[in-house]
């Protein structure tokens, strides 16, 4: 393992002190982001860590490979028991220049599933993921290798339909290779986009399938809503929403577990970078019983009010506050009140998003 | 004379009726270590207060947050010659579909394995730490990473990490899958247990 770590920063030595070198004849360019964050607890529920450190440092080199394609290598130092990791994020080939308004990945990325599930993790609007998302995809996000294919079909209107497969002997964060699962991993995302006045939306919807190579089948519906009103480059409001209902199935078994769940965050864009916003945050298992068949009611929710310094896109302080709700059937509620905070900076460019 | 008869009747017939379970609720479950458990058919379990011996199954009535759950399960109690007890997690509530972790006293050691399905892994060698008679054991049961990723310590850890556990599966032996339903119990024979209980995970993964 320490000839990996050795083998890796090595080569993003080699590669940050030659990029300066290779920027103006290859296009390769380098970004670095570096997402510091802490959570302090603010009661005796809350299983905050009570602790402020680099959670993630991301290295994205990306580049034209030639006239036809692009390639991306994204790597990523998590904290694995008191030692920083680096672990491969992405690493894939695409190209948009082939087929007309088709445009493709190949190799290892983040899905493009949802709306959080594009993005690093640095790059979102809150600290940390909403309740849904880390119950259904992790702390982080989903990725795998595999090929995704997304075409913006000819219309009057914008309607962008993403198909993947994936090889699905893994789902989220792992440390092992897996095992071969019974089907591969496939997915769509359908997106649209529509202009109100000075308000854009991006509605989308998401379908997922996983087979395990254990017998686990697991079914994910996403309905998706991001809306943005900017006035020249400043992020005027900001509306993201999720709403996922997964079902796990597993062979042998009639039986099924369905869980539904949802944030929603809006954010106002103050003045002097300032920004604040509120995510509500709910999931419930939906057939949850106890041993004897009598339903049992339960839930997560949280509020999650965060305020947000952004003197530029390259730096970001950040301050939020989590009160937490876990309520079962018969048993006292669980509140839980925990301080997040975060500050994020980035070397050298960045690649932009789409909306 | 009558209602004399009716006296002894009442008390005769009550008495043979009644199970060793003294502390039986109204709905029929039993309370054990303040967790309510169903027992399962033909179950002959005594169970009390704080004590479970005999032999027999018995389910937590309150299921698991969601099946692919993590949890942590705490189990004391003496393993006489001959006996066994089964912690069965993320199963249905008939504690089929679920992990199995088997520990069985032979001669002067634990014997442990962990079952699923037709599928057993031996974990004996990572018990000889453990007094045979005496079982102390926290057990973490991270069901929602895939296949089941369960550590191991003596109860008597202050520190719970990768580092202090007797058995963790990531470096030891692959769990052969992940329990598929959200129900926990144990089955016993014989042996005389003192404590269970269910808890948020001790480790957790960065």
């Amino acid at each position: 393992m320490n000839n990996f770590r050795t083998l890796v920063f090595t080569s993003i030595y080699f590669l940050v002190t030659t990029s300066a070198f290779a920027q103006d004849s290859t296009g390769l360019k380098t970004s670095v982001s570096v997402d510091i964050a802490g959570e302090f607890s603010a009661d005796k529920e809350s299983d905050a860590k009570d602790k402020i450190g680099p959670r993630s440092v991301d290295v994205i080199f990306y580049a034209p490979v030639d006239h036809i394609f692009d390639g991306v290598l994204a790597l990523a130092a998590h904290d694995e028991a008191g030692v920083s990791m680096f672990e491969l994020h992405e690493a894939y080939i695409g190209s948009s220049k082939i087929i007309p308004n088709l445009s493709f990945k190949l190799g290892q990325y983040f899905l493009g599933i949802g709306r959080l599930n594009h993005y690093h993790r640095h790059e979102w609007p809150f600290i940390t993921a909403p309740e849904v998302h880390a119950r259904f995809f992790g702390d982080e996000g989903v990725n795998d290798s595999g090929l995704e294919i997304s075409y913006l079909v000819p219309l009057p209107f914008y309607l962008d339909i993403t198909i993947g497969a994936t090889n699905g002997f893994v789902y989220g964060h792992a440390h092992d290779e897996g095992t071969k699962p019974i089907t591969p991993m496939y997915y769509s995302h359908i997106k649209f986009f529509e202009s109100i006045g000075e308000l854009d939306i991006q509605p989308g919807i998401t379908l997922l399938k996983r087979h395990s190579s254990l017998g686990q089948k697991m079914s994910l519906y996403g309905f998706d809503l991001t809306g943005k009103v900017k006035k020249g480059k400043t992020l005027v409001f900001l509306w993201q929403s999720e709403l996922w209902q997964r079902i796990l199935e597993f062979e042998g078994s009639t039986k099924q577990e369905i869980s539904t769940g949802f944030y929603m965050y809006p954010q106002m864009g103050l003045t002097n970078g300032l920004e604040f916003g509120v995510r509500v945050d709910y999931l419930t298992v939906n057939t949850l019983k106890d041993a004897t068949g009598n339903s049992v009611d339960n839930s997560e929710a949280a509020l999650v009010p965060t305020l947000s310094f952004r003197p530029s896109e390259f730096s970001l302080l950040r301050a939020s506050y989590k009160q937490k709700r876990s309520q079962t059937d018969g048993e006292d509620n669980v509140d839980s009140k925990t301080f997040e905070f975060q500050a994020t900076y980035n070397l050298g460019a960045h690649p932009s998003h789409a909306f | 004379m009558l209602r004399l008869v009716i006296v002894f009747s009442c008390v005769f017939f009550s008495a043979c009726g009644s199970s060793s379970n003294n502390n039986k609720e109204s709905s029929g479950t039993v309370l054990f270590d303040k967790i309510e458990f169903l027992e399962m058919e033909n179950s002959t379990l005594e169970i009390e207060a704080n004590l479970i011996k005999g032999a027999g199954a018995m389910v937590a009535v309150k299921p698991l947050q969601t099946i692919d759950s993590g949890n942590s399960f705490a189990i004391s109690g003496i393993l006489s010659a001959g006996s066994s007890v089964t912690l069965v997690t993320n199963a249905d509530n008939k504690l089929m579909g679920g992990l199995e972790f088997v520990f069985s006293r032979k001669l002067d050691e634990i014997d442990g394995s962990v079952k699923f399905g037709n599928k057993t892994v031996s974990i004996s060698d990572y018990l000889k730490v453990q007094d045979p008679e005496e079982l102390n054991l926290i057990l973490d049961v991270h069901n929602d990473e895939s296949p089941a990723h369960v550590l191991i310590w003596a109860s008597t850890v202050s520190e719970f990490s990768e580092e202090t556990a007797i058995f963790n599966s990531e470096d030891a032996v692959v769990i052969p899958g992940n329990g598929t339903g959200a129900y926990w119990g144990i089955k016993s024979s014989q042996a005389e247990i003192a404590k269970l209980s269910i808890s948020e995970p001790k480790f957790e993964e960065e």
